[in-house]
């Protein structure tokens, strides 16, 4: 991993509208799915994004390669703003960012062979033609340990694990440099999840790629990541080397999100300690002024109601969070539409 | 750069199972067998609508080739012979001017199906388009163009046909065009819904990530998911034109005297009915049969065009 920054955001937000749509009904609210996310992807290393469901890592990830809009901030790839881009320009970002989806059985059209999903990449960018495209296909699927003679086969004949293989050479086939694996293990089976997380990560390093791997399985991140990011509430909390953040977390999220980690060792596990959260995670059309931990927080104390915290250099080298206990820094809430929620 | 411990490398696993086995050669882009064939060889397992799809190529064979196997001309007029019941020289007997009722059954055939091809045609072409674009790009897109739609549903079918017909005149050219016109919204409604089910699908999604532009995504991947149930509405307008042909042929607003056209048929028998039942019969039992088949080709196809009740019928063997 160098040090030279992939993709860069700043402020990233996207807030979708509730309520109705277009000029028939008034905008009811907003709904703040990812809000004021800033995060540095290194070329060649893996992010691990994690978090609960609903907390916006998908939407990030989604809006990290434009396929939803963003309201506002900047992404950077590669040192171009993406926010601004139109026709042909987007076309290169869409053959030099890919996406591994979670559900492979829906990620695949059933109408079209393997061959014909795999080469799209390659007949949508003019990359290949003829033999050279079939020889392609054949590649990449032994690439990604399937056998070249599949080409021919329709989804509904493999397994799950499979599927997402197929997916995996998609996303590969125009030589991507970024590639954002959003859940890509989560629907297969759990003997099948070992093989894929440990074919992306030879794939990251025999291609070397830079990954995002998105995910709500912190076991899954701690081993396949250089570092991890944990977002709450559209918010990236805390950040940091993947060792720093898995043994030794700064922001109470993160060290709750750790605790319910099943231990494989039964006195270690019955001697740990639990940081059990209370509540549920509020909606994302109503955060929290302040920190938007607070309401959950075991910890939460007085300038959480009204500041909201900046990610601070705490810890290890490179871990950083964002916790009034480490110090009170952020933008104190000026309260423009944060709603107070009591705990 | 982490400390975890570093897992050995996966070994390829894939190819186990079903990977392996039969294949169509390495590079292969292309299906072992064309899906139409697939589709074909389903059908011909269900004996409904094999019989139903054997029908209806009689019957357009019988079509293509009317003035071979019609045994006189369509107004070859005899009053000698006039009214008579089905007999050895005249099967299905004869009509009040004496023509032989079975050669202007064969000969209206051809009529009443290129009425019913053509107008199903321009529904199919123009009312696709319509339902594909209102249910891709929503919206506004959606908002003008279903409008549109739902004031063209709004208005009685047959007003509408006696409309297009009294501006531009009848006939059978006109008489497509005045069914077709009625059935644009029934594809457009067709497809749309269809399609708002597609485009939310991950691999759409999945498609525009790598790059593909809105019409690849529209003719690649919606139209071919979205296609079963506007197939079947195909088949089932079919035999819905035919039947709405016949109907404002019997208004005497489609096909003119004295061409022979199974509805046109139907109204000069009906006032014999008392006298000569052969005359409203014949032709009836003909737009009957067609339409039936057509129905029962639909409910066939709806059957076989499930991709994922494909491979149950199937028998998961291939």
């Amino acid at each position: 991993m160098s040090g030279e920054v992939l993709v860069s955001a700043r402020g990233v937000e996207v807030h979708f509208p509730t309520g109705g749509r277009g000029f028939r009904t008034a905008q009811a609210g907003v709904l703040r799915a990812v809000d004021g996310v800033d995060l540095d992807i290194y070329r060649g290393e893996t992010l691990g994004l994690v978090g609960e469901s609903g907390c916006g890592k998908s939407t990030l990830g989604n809006a990290l390669l434009r396929l939803v809009p963003t309201t506002g901030g900047s992404i950077a790839f590669d040192g171009t703003d993406i926010t601004g881009l139109q026709g042909r320009r987007i076309k290169e970002l869409r053959r030099r960012a890919g996406m591994v989806f979670q559900d492979p059985f829906a990620s695949l059209d059933p109408r079209r062979t393997v061959a014909q999903t795999v080469s799209e990449p390659l007949e949508v960018h003019g990359l290949r033609k003829g033999r050279d495209k079939a020889a392609r296909v054949a590649e990449l699927l032994e690439l990604v340990g399937l056998d070249a003679n599949v080409a021919g086969r329709y989804p509904h004949e493999f397994s799950g694990g499979q599927r997402q293989r197929v997916g995996i050479a998609r996303a590969l086939a125009g030589e991507p440099d970024f590639l954002v694996c959003d859940e890509a293990i989560a629907s297969l089976d759990v003997s099948v999840q070992a093989q894929v997380l440990n074919l992306l990560r030879r794939l990251q390093r025999q291609l070397g790629l830079t990954l995002l791997f998105i995910s709500h399985d912190l076991s899954a991140v701690r081993h396949i990541s250089d570092r991890i990011a944990v977002m709450y509430l559209g918010r990236v909390v805390e950040i940091g080397p993947a060792e720093a953040v898995g043994t030794d977390p700064q922001m109470p999220y993160t060290q709750a999100l750790l605790s319910a980690v099943p231990l494989p060792h039964p006195k270690l596990e019955r001697e740990r300690k639990r940081v059990v959260l209370t509540g549920d995670v509020p909606s994302p059309a109503a955060v929290p002024s302040g920190c938007r931990f607070r309401t959950r927080c075991p910890y939460a104390f007085e300038p959480c109601d009204d500041v909201d915290p900046a990610l601070q250099p705490v810890g290890a080298p490179g871990q950083q969070a964002a916790c009034h206990l480490h110090g009170v820094v952020g933008t104190p809430a000026t309260t423009p539409d944060g709603v107070t929620a009591t705990p | 750069m982490t400390g975890a411990p570093v897992p050995p490398p996966d070994a390829p696993v894939a190819g186990q199972g079903d990977a392996k086995g039969t294949s169509p050669g390495p590079t292969a882009l292309r299906p072992a067998r064309p899906r139409w064939r697939e589709t074909l060889g389903l059908l011909a397992r269900n004996p409904t609508a094999a019989v139903a799809s054997l029908v209806l190529v009689g019957i357009v064979l019988m079509a293509i080739f009317d003035e071979t196997l019609a045994p006189q001309g369509p107004s070859e007029v005899s009053v000698q012979d006039r009214l008579q019941s089905p007999s050895w020289a005249h099967p299905f007997g004869t009509d009040d001017l004496g023509r032989d009722i079975l050669s202007r059954v064969i000969l209206g055939a051809g009529v009443s199906l290129r009425v019913g091809f053509l107008a199903v045609g321009i529904a199919l072409v123009i009312g696709t388009l319509i339902g594909l674009l209102a249910g891709f790009y929503g919206r506004w897109v959606d908002d003008v163009l279903m409008r549109v739609m739902d004031m063209l549903f709004a208005f009685p079918a047959v007003l509408l046909a006696i409309a297009v017909l009294a501006v531009r005149g009848p006939g059978s050219g006109n008489t497509a065009l005045a069914i077709g016109i009625v059935y644009i919204p029934i594809f457009a409604r067709v497809t749309r819904a269809s399609v708002l089910g597609v485009r939310e699908e991950v691999y759409v999604r999945a498609s525009r990530s790598v790059g593909a532009s809105d019409f690849r995504l529209l003719t690649r991947h919606v139209l071919p998911n979205a296609a079963p149930p506007i197939i079947v509405q195909t088949s089932i307008s079919l035999a819905f034109a035919v039947l709405a042909e016949a109907a404002l042929s019997f208004l005497g607003l489609g096909t003119q005297p004295p061409n022979p056209s199974w509805g046109l048929m139907l109204a000069e028998g009906r006032g014999f009915i008392d006298i000569a039942w052969w005359l409203a019969f014949f032709p009836g039992m003909a737009i009957f049969l067609t339409v039936l088949c057509f129905n029962l080709l639909g409910d066939g196809l709806r059957d076989v065009l499930d991709p994922r009740q494909r491979t149950l019928m199937a028998g998961g063997g291939r």
